[in-house]
């Protein structure tokens, strides 16, 4: 059953698509710091182009420091933060003139965000700081700590970056129990592999990734015959796409009768999709939601 | 009949062959007996397989039908827009929520092809100009692109975006028997509407005039062909997504072995398609990478060089 490791590459197209979407969606950051043209003075009115940024600024940023936060999270079917705190800001889409007409002295934006934008905003001298995508805790920490840097507010990082250690050891002391191995498996069979942050997630909440013996690496399609033959212990499915907008109950992956059968011995999670979107803050819930899928594994194995 | 006939023979030893290719050798004494092996066959290639079948079955007449009736060779739902219509029907009743059951999804992607094939009907009409039609159809397709696209736009997350452009894209990955039966009972009245329109496109090859004067009810003829192109068309889409070039293909495939009559081409047609589907689906599955390459985008890469030499045969014909 294990694949070669040059098979994942085709739905990396697939996989690649999405990023590329998500662009307002997920968190990013391949250094600490990102890239920053901000001066040394506080920014005092930042607008964050991305949902991610929005979900850390929410953690470590003054109400006040906020002049816009994206569009995205302002829907609750792709926001990764609460409607009452994205209600008190106004939203900003992907266009520079929606960013400009916010005087801001900060932009945060991810690192897929249109190049035009990017000159746009560099052509006016708005400072702007781009973050990329996450791989890794390391990687998410190192931003928490660059965007406090950033925006004045180092203490704030700091004590984010010690909640999410505090989750993480929290999983890690909880997994004793059993090693299940698992895969997180959504809508249209999206499947995280070993190079990205929910995989890293995923084995510190104490399970074996079955990603591994699969060859994926970045994100991948699976069908559903290649992941019954390699049975994981746990399937983690979520709502993600078109099924969870149309509000129609369970991710339809999930319905397949085979997936039902007794013959099967998987046991099937809800994971919600929103766990997927981001890193820094949303690190927390995840491990938080990894331990009660770890917990119920155990209970049903009696370990 | 000696060629149906073969063909049956074929899209049997197809559809057997079909279940050993995977990405797992799964030997015949394992087929049954409700181990994980056996679960692979019954509930995942084997639906797969019939899906395959019916959506081939159902493009290919649609084909030949509509190749038949607008008397043009170059006529196919996937490429005069009536898929595309059907997956927007699809996709817009998922996206505004009106698509929590198959059954209701099935509805709008009729409803989709439907009103594409009941305008492509209107704007072109019969006239037998090749270029209106074509041009009708490249609008229509334009226009359902452009309006999925459009729902795609507006998808709240980046995961409903790539739901939609995957489901697109057409693949028979993970079908279940829950499609069979959905497909079957709409597809088989569709082709059935269609084969009762054989007499009515023999004597359209002689021209409007000369049908009318043999009795064809030209407005019952173009109602029937829209129902029971709607309803292949729309089942196909909603079941398998979007799989194109196989009405175009097969008829052509077909047409030198049976002559020219549109009667003799239907069933041929709906067979070949089903063996063309079953056999493409076959090399997508053997294809030894873990993310299949989606069948409608194997389909296209086949189809445009086949719709191309198409093309340039006419061109020579002209000249």
């Amino acid at each position: 059953m294990q694949q070669d490791a040059g098979r994942h590459g085709i739905g990396r197209g697939l996989a690649l698509t999405l990023l590329l979407l998500v662009t307002g969606c997920t968190a990013s950051g391949s250094d600490g710091g990102g890239r920053a043209d901000s001066g040394s003075a506080i920014p005092q009115r930042i607008v964050s182009m991305n949902p991610c940024v929005d979900a850390i600024l929410k953690e470590i940023a003054d109400p006040e420091q906020v002049a816009g936060i994206s569009s995205y999270s302002q829907d609750p079917f792709s926001s990764s933060v609460p409607m009452t705190w994205a209600a008190q800001f106004p939203a900003v889409g992907n266009e520079a003139e929606d960013v400009i007409v916010r005087k801001p002295d900060l932009v945060i934006a991810g690192s897929m965000v249109a190049p035009q934008t990017v000159s746009a905003l560099e052509r006016l001298n708005i400072p702007l700081l781009q973050l990329a995508v996450p791989a890794s805790v390391a990687e998410s920490k190192a931003q928490i700590a660059g965007l406090a840097t950033a925006i004045g507010q180092n203490r704030r990082g700091q004590a984010l970056n010690h909640a999410i250690d505090r989750a993480i050891m929290k999983s890690i002391a909880f997994s004793g129990r059993g090693k299940p191995s698992a895969l997180i498996w959504h809508d249209s069979g999206l499947v995280p592999g070993t190079h990205t942050l929910a995989n890293e997630l995923l084995e510190k909440a104490g399970f074996e990734s079955a990603s591994e013996a699969l060859g994926i690496a970045q994100w991948d399609m699976l069908s559903l015959e290649e992941l019954v033959w390699t049975q994981p212990d746990v399937v983690m499915t979520g709502q993600a796409g078109l099924a969870r907008v149309a509000g129609s109950g369970e991710a339809r992956m999930k319905q397949h009768p085979l997936l039902r059968h007794k013959g099967i011995p998987i046991m099937i999670a809800d994971f919600p999709s929103k766990l997927l979107h981001c890193g820094g803050p949303i690190i927390i819930p995840t491990m938080q939601r990894f331990t009660q899928i770890h917990a119920q594994w155990s209970r049903e194995h009696s370990l | 009949m000696k060629l149906n006939g073969g063909l049956v023979l074929l899209l049997a030893l197809a559809a057997l062959l079909s279940l050993f290719v995977g990405r797992h050798w799964i030997a015949p004494g394992h087929w049954v007996g409700g181990d994980l092996e056996s679960l692979i066959i019954t509930e995942l290639r084997l639906p797969r397989i019939c899906v395959g079948m019916l959506v081939g079955a159902a493009l290919g007449t649609a084909g030949a039908s509509m190749q038949g009736y607008l008397r043009n060779p170059l006529a196919d739902p996937g490429l005069f827009g009536i898929s595309a219509c059907a997956a927007l029907g699809a996709v817009g009743s998922l996206f505004f929520g009106l698509g929590a059951s198959p059954w209701v999804l099935s509805l709008f992607a009729l409803a989709g092809a439907g009103a594409g094939t009941a305008v492509l009907s209107l704007v072109a009409g019969r006239s037998g100009s090749t270029i209106i039609f074509t041009l009708a159809g490249v609008m229509l397709s334009s226009l359902a692109a452009a309006l999925t696209a459009l729902i795609i736009n507006l998808a709240p997350t980046p995961f409903a975006s790539t739901e939609i452009v995957t489901w697109l894209m057409g693949a028979l990955t993970d079908r279940s028997w829950d499609d069979v039966w959905l497909g079957l009972p709409l597809i088989a009245v569709g082709i059935a509407v269609l084969l009762t329109t054989r007499r009515s496109l023999d004597a359209l090859t002689l021209g409007d005039l000369a049908a009318r004067s043999m009795g064809v009810d030209m407005r019952r003829l173009q109602w029937r062909i829209v129902i029971g192109l709607a309803l292949c068309v729309g089942s196909a889409v909603a079941i398998a997504g979007v799989i194109g070039f196989v009405g175009l293909m097969v008829p052509h495939i077909m047409r030198p072995l049976v002559g020219h009559r549109p009667s003799a081409l239907l069933i041929p047609s709906a067979l070949g398609g089903a063996l063309l589907v079953v056999v493409a689906d076959m090399v997508v599955r053997s294809l030894p990478i873990v993310s299949e390459i989606r069948l409608g985008v194997v389909m296209s890469v086949l189809g445009a060089p086949f719709f191309l030499a198409l093309l340039l045969r006419m061109r020579r014909e002209m000249a």
